[in-house]
């Protein structure tokens, strides 16, 4: 369970004071998938920064499974978010200096699982994204679509409890981010982890258990009635 | 291996060039200091070798100030029956082969040696043959087998020599077969003889150098109070430590300057590490975001220095190795010319040499990479902080951080006025000058360029203003090469002026000084220190040429007692001669008047400098009367020698020495057109019996300023590396900044950009940053100067020197930072121009 309680967030660039959400309050059910809304500009990939601990809000708090995220130092935040955070990004953001299987393999080095067992377990998860025959190739050398399958069984590789996904379709082609959203959809469920999703795409819907949108700080909750 | 090690070692294997050029420039600061460092100590080991060999297994000698009588070691011998002595005389001498070579001529006891050093053992030599042909043929004398070799000579041949101007003949009579590799080094140049033979060949009837004695401490004291005045016994090691003394501050300056090469080459580590951070800002932003704590980060990043570190530093030790070969030459000749004559020239690989190579290159690799490295580890995670908001960061603090190199500035200069003699210190304290620049330069870069952009735009166009205005725009990555270029083109600028301010200083001494018409004496062994002598007939003789109105005449000898160097000048001077104060117990008339009448000395400023003598001190020398006590009247300036010189009237000098040789004459001639004819005369005279130079004044004011050239090789060559080290900065700097715009340059060439505009942009952007950093040096140049010439040079030696300001150095320092900057720039620019738009469009 994620709760956000009295959220602020504000930007001073100079002068100016850019205040992106202020005294946001919502809590986000485990095991449910979240779809986000709003326009650009309008705070969702402050607010998945916020939640993932890459960032961190000028009052409120975020509780995540009874963990007080806003009161934890730089160390912890990171700590907490390489075993419960898995991060989908809009422009897929593998490294480009490992190779595919290396790019999975290390979040699991990362908690100090490192072994022919996470191997294994890594071939499995390219298996079932599709890229099995990929594993020893460079990052620059796939598609993109086929670099967003990678990110994504990157984020689920060391089962984080928690997915947060920024646009993860919004460097695709329809048909290639349907494909990917499909993927999603399966590996998640299969999983049952809490995903939050900012996207502009209303293709995503049908993939959302709670559809949210994000307008002047407020956010907005409404089920998913297309149902999945 | 780690996968986030990996992955780091990736980023260089993709980068390959720049991996290497950074390598080599850690490599050749590390090179520079182990050549140096090797070069320093093996020039010391060679005079330990030579002195352990020549003392052989002594612990004391009795020696006066110059030669005693040899009837001493009969008394000696006769009065203290339970020690065991040996009788040496020992003089320089030349070889006379192709190239004539100052070597150490050795008369021994054959008898008395077999306690001393075991050059006459039985395995050494065919003992009875060769010992009896040695003290009975004429000039008869022994060499090693290394001698032999090096100078092609076998037994029953004729060695041609030449002894303080006068040419002999010796008969080579034996060979020691010598097997020790330390024995072989020392006594390759060094000729042995019978002492009788030794005393006969140099004209020193009944005269010795010394008499080495095994004795035990407590006996010492009972020799000593038996010993006539002026003779003294000293511990037979005073004269290698005295030999060390002597050329402390000359190693040291070199050991200092050699640090230089460090500095310049950890702004260069410095300089690779900081881009390979920016370069990989976004990727490291990402390890953060998937969970890579900050201190993961800045380990990795210390590690891949260290890696770089060892690489580096293991290249940089072999090409020590090698430039140590050659710099001990250069250093064995600067010490032969300035100090005395050292034999052994073999570089001496010493184990502490390399480890102080390996620790400072790793540590020097470490300690540039610190910050990069803390930098790394404070990327934000994810992808928040993207480059344009870092570069409007940097521009933003440009004038903070302005102020805070100002503050640097002054607390290095302040620092350097704390009167320490230490000069590793004194050098320590140019780096927060250089940090103080470097935190100028954001500023500075944006000044400029604002200033410069209405003209870039005027001259070149569109072409022009992309070009500048590309400078600001990557003020995080162009701020780096820029300081990095212009610290070395500072270094640069400041050791030229202080040379060049140096040598006028000098040529303006000796112009002042060397005003007689001609200068004569015999050939030196030290080009410093007229140590050759000749006799009284050699002055008669001069006299009696038609044309000489009045002469100069002087004596210089050096006393080496119990550690301790004292380099008399004695010498009967013309008025036009007086020398130069620095500072006087009277008015300079009454100086020299007292100098002529009384028993007073001058002595120079670097004596004054290192023996802390102010005028009205009083100064004890030891005599051939035993020790006087003088009072010091004046300090004079004197560049001649750093060790100091004692300057004694010539009839003071004759009262307390029993020595009525010469070291040189200067004539005045009445008649201006004469010089020539008069300078001829005296060579018929004299040539026959002695090897005289005689040169007129210019030529002798020439050959000292070639001396004084040939001294600062070194320094040449010390600058050259460091400016070869900065050159290696920037063109990886330069190549990184232009070869991460590739995907910038294939939209341009996209849109329409022609190969030959591209190579134009590429070419007056890295010129553009030449000319900044070649401006920037001006200022940094001229206060190293500064600090070089009124600072570290009087710290090393005591010598006051102007400074001359020479406009050549500071243009000079423009020049070469755009040319460097250019070059640097050409290959990227080829590459780029060469590369098709769309692979790099695809690859980035």
């Amino acid at each position: 369970m994620i709760e956000l309680k009295n959220l602020t967030k504000i930007y001073n660039e100079g002068n100016n004071s850019n205040i992106v959400m202020q005294d946001l309050n919502y809590t986000f059910l485990e095991s449910k998938i979240y779809v986000m809304f709003g326009r650009s500009g309008s705070g969702k990939s402050t607010l998945l920064n916020l939640i993932s601990g890459i960032d961190t809000p000028t009052s409120g708090k975020i509780i995540i499974n009874n963990n007080d995220l806003s009161s934890m130092n730089e160390l912890h935040r990171t700590l907490f978010r390489r075993s419960n955070i898995g991060f989908i990004f809009q422009f897929f953001n593998l490294i480009p200096t490992l190779t595919v299987l290396e790019n999975l393999l290390l979040p699991l080095e990362l908690v100090g699982l490192v072994g022919s067992k996470e191997i294994a377990k890594s071939r499995e998860l390219l298996d079932s994204v599709g890229l099995i025959n990929k594993e020893n190739i460079f990052p620059d050398r796939l598609s993109g679509g086929e670099q967003q399958r990678v990110a994504i069984a990157r984020a689920l590789i060391h089962e984080p409890k928690i997915i947060l996904a920024d646009e993860p379709t919004g460097n695709l082609d329809y048909e290639t981010g349907l494909h990917i959203i499909n993927l999603l959809d399966k590996l998640i469920r299969k999983q049952n982890k809490t995903m939050i999703m900012a996207t502009h795409s209303r293709e995503v819907m049908g993939l959302a258990d709670k559809i949210i949108s994000l307008k002047d700080g407020i956010i907005t909750e409404s089920d998913n009635i297309i149902g999945n | 291996m780690k996968l986030i090690v990996k992955s780091g070692l990736r980023y260089y294997q993709k980068n390959l060039l720049q991996l290497f050029l950074s390598i080599l420039g850690i490599a050749m600061g590390v090179a520079v200091v182990v050549a140096i460092d090797l070069a320093n100590s093996s020039a010391i080991r060679g005079f330990d070798i030579s002195m352990e060999t020549i003392s052989g297994k002594a612990n004391y000698q009795i020696r006066g100030n110059e030669f005693v009588d040899d009837s001493l070691l009969g008394y000696i011998r006769h009065s203290f029956p339970y020690i065991k002595t040996a009788p040496i005389l020992e003089k320089y001498i030349k070889l006379n082969v192709n190239k004539p070579i100052t070597i150490t001529f050795l008369g021994l006891d054959p008898f008395s040696e077999r306690y001393f050093r075991n050059y006459f053992n039985d395995a050494n030599l065919d003992f009875q043959n060769s010992i009896v042909k040695l003290m009975t043929i004429k000039s008869a004398v022994i060499v090693s087998n290394r001698f032999a070799h090096k100078y092609n000579f076998k037994v029953g041949d004729s060695i041609a020599i030449e002894v303080d101007g006068v040419n002999k003949k010796l008969y080579l009579c034996g060979i020691l077969n010598l097997t020790n590799d330390e024995q072989q080094k020392s006594s390759e140049n060094l000729i042995l003889s019978d002492i009788a033979i030794a005393q006969d060949i140099f004209g020193l009837k009944n005269k010795i150098s010394r008499i080495d004695i095994i004795a035990k401490d407590d006996q010492v004291n009972s020799i000593q109070n038996f010993l006539p005045k002026g003779v003294n016994i000293t511990q037979a090691d005073n004269r290698a430590s005295a030999g060390k003394n002597m050329t402390q501050s000359f190693r040291t300056n070199l050991t200092a300057m050699s640090l230089l090469s460090i500095i310049v080459g950890m702004f260069l580590i410095y300089n690779t590490m900081t881009f390979s951070v920016v370069q990989r800002r976004q990727y490291l932003g990402l390890l953060r975001s998937i969970g890579v704590t900050n201190n993961e980060i800045f380990r990795l990043i210390i590690s891949e220095s260290i890696l770089l570190g060892i690489i580096g530093t293991t290249i940089g030790m072999i090409a020590g190795i090698f430039l140590g070969n050659f710099l001990i030459k250069l250093v064995t000749n600067t010490i032969n010319d300035m100090y005395f004559v050292l034999q052994v020239q073999d570089v001496n690989i010493s184990t502490f040499s390399l480890i102080k190579g390996i620790l400072l290159g790793i540590f020097a690799t470490i300690l540039s990479a610190i910050k990069p490295a803390k930098e790394a580890a404070n990327v934000p995670a994810g992808i928040v902080l993207i480059r344009s908001s870092a570069e409007t960061g940097l521009i933003a603090k440009s004038s903070k951080m302005m102020v805070y190199g100002f503050i640097f500035i002054v607390l290095g200069v302040a620092f350097l006025f704390i009167p320490i003699k230490n000069i590793y210190i004194s050098y320590l304290g140019m780096i927060p000058l250089m940090i103080g620049f470097s935190l100028i330069t954001p500023k500075f870069i944006i000044t400029m360029i604002d200033l410069i952009l209405p003209i870039f735009t005027k001259l070149f166009g569109s072409i022009g203003k992309m070009s500048a205005r590309g400078i600001k725009e990557n003020l995080s990555r162009t701020t780096i090469s820029i300081a990095a270029l212009s610290i070395a083109l500072s270094a640069a600028i400041g050791i030229g002026s202080m040379v060049s301010s140096f040598r006028q200083t000098v040529i303006d001494w000796l112009n002042y000084r060397l005003n007689a018409d001609i200068y004569a004496s015999v050939p030196t062994n030290v080009s410093r220190f007229n140590d050759g002598t000749f006799p009284e007939w050699v002055i008669d003789s001069a006299k009696s040429i038609n044309g000489v109105v009045k002469m100069n005449l002087y004596r210089e000898l050096q006393i080496n007692h119990k550690g301790k160097i004292y380099h008399l000048l004695a010498s009967k001077v013309q008025p036009q001669n007086f020398e130069r104060f620095v500072e006087t117990l009277y008015d300079a008339e009454t100086v020299w008047k007292k100098f002529r009448t009384e028993e007073v000395l001058l002595v120079s400023e670097s004596y004054a400098f290192k023996n802390n003598i102010r005028p009205g001190d009083s100064l004890t020398i030891p005599t051939d009367q035993g020790y006087k006590t003088f009072q010091v009247i004046a300090i004079y300036y004197d560049y001649s020698s750093d060790i100091g010189l004692i300057f004694i009237n010539m009839n003071v000098f004759r009262k307390y020495y029993n020595d009525k040789l010469y070291s040189g004459i200067g004539l005045f001639v009445n008649d201006s057109t004469q010089v020539d004819r008069v300078a001829e005369e005296l060579r018929e005279k004299v040539s026959p019996k002695l090897h005289f130079l005689v040169r007129t004044n210019k030529s002798l004011i020439r050959s000292s300023v070639e001396v004084f050239d040939r001294t600062f090789i070194i320094t040449d060559v010390l600058q050259l590396l460091a400016i070869v080290v900065s050159f290696i900065g920037i063109f990886s700097a330069m190549m990184a900044l232009q070869l991460e715009k590739s995907r910038q340059f294939a939209i341009l060439r996209a849109n329409g950009l022609t190969p030959i505009q591209l190579w134009k942009h590429i070419i007056y952007q890295t010129g553009l940053m030449g000319f900044i950093s070649g401006l920037l040096a001006i200022p940094l140049g001229i206060l190293i100067a500064y600090i070089l010439i009124n600072i570290i040079n009087t710290r090393s030696f005591g010598w006051s020197i102007s400074y001359y300001f020479d406009s050549i150095y500071l243009i000079q320092a423009v020049i070469v930072g755009i040319i460097s900057a250019i070059l640097a720039g050409i290959y990227p620019a080829i590459k780029m121009a060469n590369t098709p738009p769309a692979l790099s469009l695809r690859n980035d």
